[in-house]
């Protein structure tokens, strides 16, 4: 039904905008709202063991492709289209962005309320948000269930003097700033684990030297070149490198050796460190009851189902079920423990750990580079007598600039809050006119289909929805 | 050349598994999707294999990664269309290819540059493969010789090689390239996590990255440059319809030297995790301008300035497939991609792969030679469909063109905050091509900044703050080198200039 209703809408709406006439447009929308209730009013009169999704479910990766929050939304949903767990289908869309906080933005703020939206979280957001003094937080979502937890695990190049874990944390110990830590960037999951090792070992947090990579493949490449010192990254991330002998994995942040029974946990070498990245499913803030009950039911049968059991089992990730309030309470107490870590390591406010350059020395190489070209060009412009554009010059060429901003402009504030398939149509004779094109019907015509085809490729091929 | 044998003998059971006629229509589905979201800003092919992940679940992996490698390779050639023939590039890394591509349609060669494209994109794409095949253990040993130094020297040695290749005024050069470098520098820095130069904006958080950057500064400023009536030819079409699709065989000659160097600067470029097409594209450019014996030609139509970026961009995705399958470490967003797929097959890329599943490896790498075979079969007949793009009238033309790129970065996050910064940058093209500011060396700055900052940082954090470090290390010393002749070598043709 849904997706008839996909096709069919910008038909519709298209067909009606053409007539141009404010009846038809009224009648146009009446017919929208018609669609867009309908399928939901079905579903609710039809069935009735508490709420049942009528169209697509989408669950937001709030990070780009690739990557642990990635796998587990789209392993999930693998899952639940392999065991046919739900009525429609599940979708999987990135949106990348500053530890997430773009995405939970949006979950908290435009899907208020909005059954259809899962987002995939985890320990690295809790950072972000706390770090980037996020206006929301993970409070603010409704809480669906915590599905696995990984272990950090710290390794170190095959040739390296280092044999295991005891020896490598006395020398931590003894001298902190002898020991180059590679991880992921700032404030996720590897940093903060760092930060917690060496507060639970009265290891000043100033003398941490830790280069932060972009992901994980790249520390572990510059581990393997013997860069760096210590690699740490989440276990399921070291892949077959032990086996190929290209690095010696010698600790794990559990606190038995629940992974691997040859690596050692810092637990039992008397440091005091259990700490797991986990990654959970949430979804937008003020869904109702039922619907927050059938989501959890939904991720319920996922996790117990055989595909489920296969993928934690090939990713190496260790289940750690939890849902509901329970989940909810978690959320709020690992929370207080990472603004415990972020504090103590003073990161937000630049980090207090050891680095040679600051975040600000670039930054002024290129003010002060874009000030003395800027001064170069100047100087020699104005000996050429050249420093000033001809009038003429200005107005042929900045009054259309300006003209098309401003369009462009108007085009976007549409799109905000009109709609692509209403003015785009407009957009392309406006512009079109600027090149003196007179056929201005002819050019709105052109619109039409271009909006339509796109409209159609974009929503039903790409799965990109337009705005 | 018994290991030899063995690989001969591997890679045509490897045909034998990939060359099934179900497998060849997904290779063209492949290529004809991916050229498709070359085509589109904004669209690349990690946006492409990862909307068509689950709807591979069900076909065996073979049929998947031919797919997969079709898209890769596809959308590399899917972007030089648009660049050589709107002057705006599908992806940022054929940004390079517009500096000739379009001066060449416009002259009414638009065939000629398809064509030296698509033979560029296919040698690279080839050879890479190859070298993937013979060298890929060997290789890996060579990847993991770089750090942050070397990488900084490297990246370095780039910068100041293609700063200029935009323009001759070296003032305005070196003031695009800052201007580059500080529009990167926005956003949360990842040593520390301090946002830098953000104003407290969150959308600014995640900074102005090179997808956005491509669009704007090129696809936007193209079309507002033409829209307001800048470019004369398009203004009364002039723009000449006859395309020769043929070339001259000195330029078959000077194409085949452009395939071959920008083919292994471009697979070098690929194999070093970070790195990728579109510094390989650009560094392929300046070193073809370098070496050529008519320097101030490029810019205004030669092959080679299309032939070099294009095999580099292609052998590029190639070589970034190296460490993905000897190490298991993605060097790039597609190859990330490819790693979750290869997950989800239940395969680990790594040093284990050609052990575990040799049957599967050997039929991966003949499905990426099967996938450029169908590149050329597929767009090679099509070239003169594509040159009738240039009949549609510019106000058209250009419009559309605006509106796929608003859209294309809309879809990168779903925000219109990254719409409006692709127009603000537009606009920033716009008046710097005006004032006679080159373009090219923002877009260098906004790809080559951030990498040179970051391994800069990480080198001394590891040296402790001691910059010895990078003449300690052979590779970075060698690279500082070469700048450091290369500035000299200058220097005395300027003073030798001044003496005649």
């Amino acid at each position: 039904m849904y997706n008839i209703t996909r096709i069919i809408l910008p038909l519709l709406r298209v067909n009606q905008l053409k007539k141009q006439t404010l009846k038809n447009v009224t009648t146009s929308f009446c017919a929208l709202l018609m669609l867009c209730v309908c399928p939901q009013a079905m579903s609710n009169s039809s069935k009735n063991p508490g709420w049942q999704p009528a169209r697509p479910i989408m669950v937001t990766v709030p990070s780009n492709p690739g990557g642990g929050w990635d796998q587990l939304g789209r392993f999930m949903q693998r899952a639940i289209g392999q065991e046919k767990l739900a009525p429609v289908s599940i979708e999987v869309v990135n949106r990348g962005g500053a530890g997430g906080i773009i995405a939970l933005s949006e979950l908290v703020s435009r899907y208020n309320g909005d059954p259809y939206k899962l987002m995939v979280t985890g320990f690295g957001m809790t950072g972000a948000t706390i770090m980037h003094n996020s206006e929301f937080d993970l409070a603010d979502t409704t809480p669906i269930a915590r599905l696995t937890s990984e272990y950090q695990a710290i390794g170190v190049p095959f040739n390296s003097p280092y044999n295991n874990l005891e020896q490598l944390m006395a020398a931590f110990k003894k001298s902190p700033e002898s020991i180059v830590w590679g991880g992921g960037s700032a404030g996720g999951a590897d940093h903060l684990f760092v930060n917690l090792l060496a507060e639970k070992m009265g290891v000043d947090p100033s003398k941490i030297n830790y280069v932060a990579f972009t992901g994980g493949g790249e520390a572990t490449a510059a581990l393997m070149g013997g860069q760096v010192t210590i690699g740490v990254s989440g276990y399921s991330e070291w892949g077959g490198l032990v086996e190929a002998k290209r690095v010696k994995l010698l600790g794990v942040s559990s606190q038995e050796r629940v992974v691997n029974p040859n690596i050692a946990t810092f637990h039992e070498i008397g440091i005091d460190v259990v700490y797991a990245n986990w990654r959970a499913l949430v979804a937008a803030p003020n869904i109702s009851e039922e619907q927050k009950h059938y989501l959890i039911e939904l991720i319920t049968h996922a996790r117990n189902s055989q595909t489920w059991r296969q993928i934690l089992k090939r990713n190496n990730w260790q289940d750690s079920f939890l849902v509901g309030d329970e989940f909810a309470r978690f959320i709020a107490d690992d929370k207080q423990q990472t603004q415990r870590i972020v504090e103590r390591s003073g990161l937000g406010e630049g980090g207090k750990g050891y680095a040679a350059v600051g975040p600000y020395f670039f930054p002024s190489i290129a003010g002060v580079g874009l000030l003395l070209s800027g001064i170069w060009i100047a100087i020699s412009a104005y000996r050429r007598g050249e420093l000033m554009l001809p009038r003429s010059e200005w107005q042929a060429s900045f009054l259309p600039l300006l003209k098309i901003t401003a369009i462009l402009v108007c085009y976007l504030i549409g799109l905000r809050w009109i709609g692509f398939i209403f003015v785009t149509p407009l957009l392309i004779p406006a512009l079109a006119m600027q090149l003196g094109s007179s056929k201005h019907a002819q050019n709105f015509a052109v619109g039409v289909v271009l909006t339509l085809v796109i409209t159609l490729v974009f929503e039903n091929f790409l799965n990109v929805l337009v705005p | 050349m018994d290991s030899l044998t063995i690989i001969f003998t591997n890679i045509s059971s490897g045909f034998g598994v990939a060359a099934t006629p179900e497998n060849l229509m997904f290779g063209m589905i492949g290529v004809l999707l991916g050229t498709a979201v070359g085509v589109l800003p904004g669209l690349g092919p990690a946006v492409a294999i990862s909307l068509l992940l689950p709807l591979t679940f069900g076909l065996d992996p073979i049929a998947a990664f031919i797919m997969f490698g079709g898209i890769y390779y596809g959308a590399m050639y899917g972007g030089a269309m648009t660049a050589i023939l709107v002057n705006t590039p599908g992806c940022s890394s054929s940004a390079v290819t517009t500096f000739d591509g379009h001066p060449l349609a416009k002259s009414g060669r638009a065939g000629t540059a398809l064509l030296t494209a698509i033979i560029g994109s296919f040698v690279g794409g080839t050879f890479a493969t190859l070298m993937l095949m013979l060298l890929a253990p060997a290789l890996v040993e060579i990847s993991l010789l770089f750090g942050p130094p070397e990488y900084f020297a490297l990246m370095l040695l780039a910068l100041i090689m293609v700063a200029t290749i935009g323009g001759n005024n070296l003032g305005k050069s070196l003031f695009s390239t800052f201007l580059g470098i500080g529009i990167a520098m926005i956003g949360i820095d990842m040593q520390t996590g301090v946002s830098r130069i953000t104003f407290g904006i969150p959308e600014l958080y995640s900074g102005i990255n090179i997808v956005l950057a491509g669009i704007g500064l090129f696809a936007i400023g193209e079309s507002i440059w033409t829209l307001s009536g800048q470019d004369k030819s398009q203004q009364t079409q002039t723009i000449s319809q006859t395309t020769r699709l043929g070339m001259a065989t000195v330029e078959w000659i000077r194409s085949g030297f452009a395939w071959l160097r920008g083919t292994v600067l471009g697979f070098f470029a690929g194999i070093l995790p970070g790195s990728g097409g579109t510094i390989a594209a650009f560094m392929a450019y300046g070193v073809e301008k370098k070496l050529s014996k008519q320097p101030h030609k490029f810019g205004s139509g030669v092959v080679e300035g299309v032939a070099a970026p294009e095999s580099a961009n292609n052998a590029a995705a190639g070589g970034s497939m190296v460490p993905l399958l000897a190490l298991g470490i993605p060097g790039s967003a597609t190859t990330a991609v490819m790693l979750v797929a290869f997950q989800m097959y239940g395969l680990q890329p790594g040093p284990l792969l050609f052990q575990n599943s040799g049957d599967l490896v050997w039929g991966l790498i003949a499905s990426l030679y099967i996938a450029n075979i169908l590149l050329v079969v597929i767009n090679l007949p099509i070239i003169g469909l594509w040159t009738k793009l240039l009949r549609i009238p510019a106000g058209l033309l250009y419009s559309s063109v605006i509106v796929f790129s608003i859209l294309g970065a809309y879809s990168l996050k779903g925000s219109l905050s990254d719409a409006f910064i692709v127009v603000i940058l537009g606009v920033l093209a716009f008046c710097l091509r005006k004032l006679s500011f080159p373009v090219a060396p923002v877009l260098l700055g906004i790809v080559l900044g951030p990498l040179i900052e970051q391994e800069f940082r990480r080198t001394l954090s590891i040296s402790s703050g001691d910059l010895m470090i990078f003449l300690e290390r052979p590779i970075s010393a060698g690279f500082l080198a070469i700048i450091l002749l290369s500035f000299v070598i200058s220097l005395m043709k300027q003073t030798r200039r001044k003496t005649t």
